[in-house]
């Protein structure tokens, strides 16, 4: 900034400077070769003027006016030209520092544009890393919850087993067996004489809270009158007996239908 | 990596396992009592009254089997009369397993169409629909021709309500004794008689095709066997020889009759006589007195009451010749008047139980007798044609009354009957 205030001082300086000198030339140059003639006097000789010699220094004299007149011309030409040439110095020195400044300016500009954008760019890429890493976290997150939720089911599973094969559940599960036994034979109207070899397979499914939604004959020796009666029984014990402890809980049911007539 | 791999194997690889988890559960007995079912007066399409009501035939009848539990007819909230118009919802919340519904309208030649048909509530499958033209007089049979498809679209077993029964009734003072041979319908109604007589009637029997029967009278003076044609009234004598004629039982094919004779030497056997040539064939020659012959379905082999080993007890004999009787009854001081079911299977006796005489059932395959019946003088078992139910007389407070109990047991009831002494009840076969 300081530069360019100062810049412009010089050229003003200059041309102050330059006229000065040139009029001090016009001034004292057109003075000196007079005086430097006039002391040149013979006291014998100045008595005889010779006309010839009169018209010669008159010729002399005009010659020198008219050698000051084009000095003086060449002189104010050169003034002339120097101004020009200063002028033209100074508007090319001004078109340089205005370039220059423009350049400066463009090259701030471009500067600072990049470095906008490379700021832009960074708090992108910043974002972008901050938001991949998010999503990492979150994906292990997810991948640990669902590994975590695997494991517990696998070890629930286990559990699971290992409650089936303990010996109060396998207790639970005869009382449960039990119970659906009791339910169903009480709705179950046994057809006359089917008791005789009867053996009739049916899948039943039911949904917690015991309702059965769907039922399916596996094999069965027993006629039609046996599987409808088979049939009404199962959609009259719907809902079925819930379980004593909910991990009896089973989605199929196989009913075997295998009467004994000793029983009655 | 491979971890979550091996863990989602697990996974995988655990449902295949719990299909032994499975619950397994063995129904043993059907303790249901009774399958209730709804039955729907018929919509009467002609002029005026209704002729018959149907309905209230098919409910009595299904009611006295004892198999079913008719919703009484005030708790019909609606009526339906076909099976588009039954609405299972309404009939689930009555608890009613099945819904019966039809309509009885005249035809053009004077007789009347019954159309009805049975909905299974638990599913809405129309389970039956039949029309039949029925002439006037006949309303009440085809009534109980219904109550039979009903019955057997249930329960897998024909019905037996369009059937008769034959029995002896005995009234009056000691010296003034009448005897009556009367056939009724299945439910009591509609008694006939066949036959009576100052003297006893003893042991009717049918014939296989329900038009004849056989039986003892005395009206001669001395025991004889008749076959009598019920729709003439035909009555003729196959049987007098000297001694007792007694016990006639037709074979299964109706060609001969099983008797118990006791001829000359006074000693009570079982004979075949063959109706259409009068050949006698004798089946056994003990010194104890062999009696009630019945035979087995296949007609090859006749099961007969000997007191052989000191009291009675039931015995079975081939029919080839040389063939020894076998011991059938072995529980029991008393075991007596064998009856056959129609598949064989069962046979009813007379048992002393608690020193009561009462009806009992022996396992023909697996021996065991169960007791069925609960009085104190029940006698004279006869299967239905069904093999369902077994009807036999029964004293109750120096009444007698006509009696059936379900071949199972569960089921017992009384039947309407003549007042007086009921002796010897016979179920008919089916009647087509």
């Amino acid at each position: 900034m300081n530069a360019t205030m100062r810049t412009p001082i010089a050229p003003i300086g200059w041309s102050i400077a330059l006229h000065a000198a040139l009029a001090a030339v016009l001034v004292f140059g057109l003075s000196l070769p007079k005086r430097t003639e006039e002391p040149i006097v013979l006291p014998i000789d100045a008595v005889v003027v010779d006309d010839a010699v009169l018209q010669a220094a008159g010729r002399r004299r005009d010659e020198q006016e008219r050698v000051e007149t084009a000095r003086q011309e060449r002189a104010a030409e050169e003034l002339r030209r120097e101004e020009e040439r200063l002028q033209k110095e100074q508007e090319r020195s001004k078109a340089e520092e205005a370039e220059r400044i423009a350049a400066l300016q463009k090259t701030k500009a471009e500067t600072e544009a990049r470095a906008k954008a490379e700021a832009a760019a960074k708090r992108k890429a910043e974002q972008a890393e901050k938001s991949k890493a998010a999503a990492e976290q979150k994906r292990a997150a997810q991948e640990k919850r669902e590994r975590d939720s695997r494991e517990a089911d696998l070890q629930a599973r286990l559990a699971d087993e290992e409650t089936r094969a303990s010996a109060g559940f396998q207790s639970l599960k005869a009382s449960y067996v039990r119970a659906i036994q009791a339910h169903v034979e009480q709705r179950w109207y046994e057809p006359p004489g089917v008791a005789q070899g009867l053996s009739c397979t049916i899948y039943v499914t039911q949904i917690p809270g015991g309702e059965v939604v769907g039922m399916r004959f596996g094999s069965c020796n027993g006629g039609a009158a046996v599987r409808q009666s088979i049939e009404t029984a199962i959609r009259k014990a719907s809902p079925l007996p819930p379980p004593p402890e909910p991990a009896l809980f089973e989605r199929e049911v196989e009913l075997v239908f295998t009467p004994k007539e000793s029983s009655r | 990596m491979f971890r979550r791999i091996l863990a989602t194997i697990a996974i995988l690889a655990l449902p295949a396992a719990p299909a032994g988890a499975q619950l397994t559960v063995q129904i043993l007995r059907g303790m249901a009592d009774s399958v209730p079912i709804a039955v729907v007066p018929l919509a009467w399409e002609g002029p005026g009254q209704a002729p018959y009501d149907v309905a209230a035939t098919v409910r009595a009848d299904l009611e006295r089997s004892g198999r079913f539990r008719p919703l009484p007819q005030a708790q019909l909230v609606e009526q339906p009369h076909s099976a588009g118009e039954v609405d299972t919802a309404d009939w689930r919340m009555l608890k009613v397993d099945y819904v019966l519904v039809g309509r009885l309208s005249p035809l053009p030649d004077g007789r009347f169409e019954i159309r009805f048909e049975l909905v299974a509530v638990a599913n809405g499958e129309r389970l039956l629909g039949t029309a039949m033209p029925v002439d006037p007089k006949a309303l009440k049979r085809a009534s109980h021709r219904v109550s039979d498809a009903v019955y057997e679209k249930i329960l897998g077993v024909r019905g037996a309500f369009a059937t008769r029964i034959a029995y002896v009734a005995v009234d009056g003072p000691i010296d003034k004794r009448s005897y009556r041979l009367i056939v009724a319908d299945a439910d009591g109604a509609n008694e006939n008689r066949v036959f009576d007589s100052r003297d006893p009637i003893m042991s009717p029997s049918w014939s296989p095709d329900g038009r004849s029967l056989a039986y003892v009278s005395f009206h001669s003076g001395l025991s004889a066997v008749y076959v009598q044609t019920l729709a003439t009234g035909a009555q003729v004598q196959v049987s007098a020889k000297s001694g007792i004629n007694g016990a006639p039982a037709f074979s299964p094919d109706g060609s001969r009759l099983a008797l118990a004779l006791s001829r000359r030497d006074g000693n009570v056997d079982v004979y075949v006589l063959t109706l259409a040539t009068q050949d006698l064939q004798r089946i056994t020659e003990d010194p104890a007195i062999d009696t009630e012959p019945c035979w087995s379905p296949d007609g090859r082999t006749l099961f007969f009451t000997s007191d052989r080993a000191g009291g009675p007890q039931v015995y079975s004999v081939g029919l080839e010749s040389g063939a020894r009787a076998r011991r059938v009854t072995f529980e029991g001081s008393y075991n007596a008047r064998p009856r056959v079911s129609p598949d064989g299977r069962q046979i009813a006796v007379v048992t002393v139980d608690r020193g009561a005489y009462r009806i009992g059932s022996v396992d023909t395959q697996r021996g065991g007798l169960q007791v069925l019946s609960g009085g104190q003088l029940d006698e004279s078992p006869s299967f239905a044609p069904n093999g369902a139910d077994v009807l036999y007389t029964s004293r109750v407070g120096g009444r007698d009354t006509l009696a059936i109990v379900s071949s199972d047991g569960r089921v017992q009831r009384q039947i309407a009957a003549s007042a007086g002494e009921l002796r010897e009840a016979a179920w008919s076969p089916y009647l087509d």
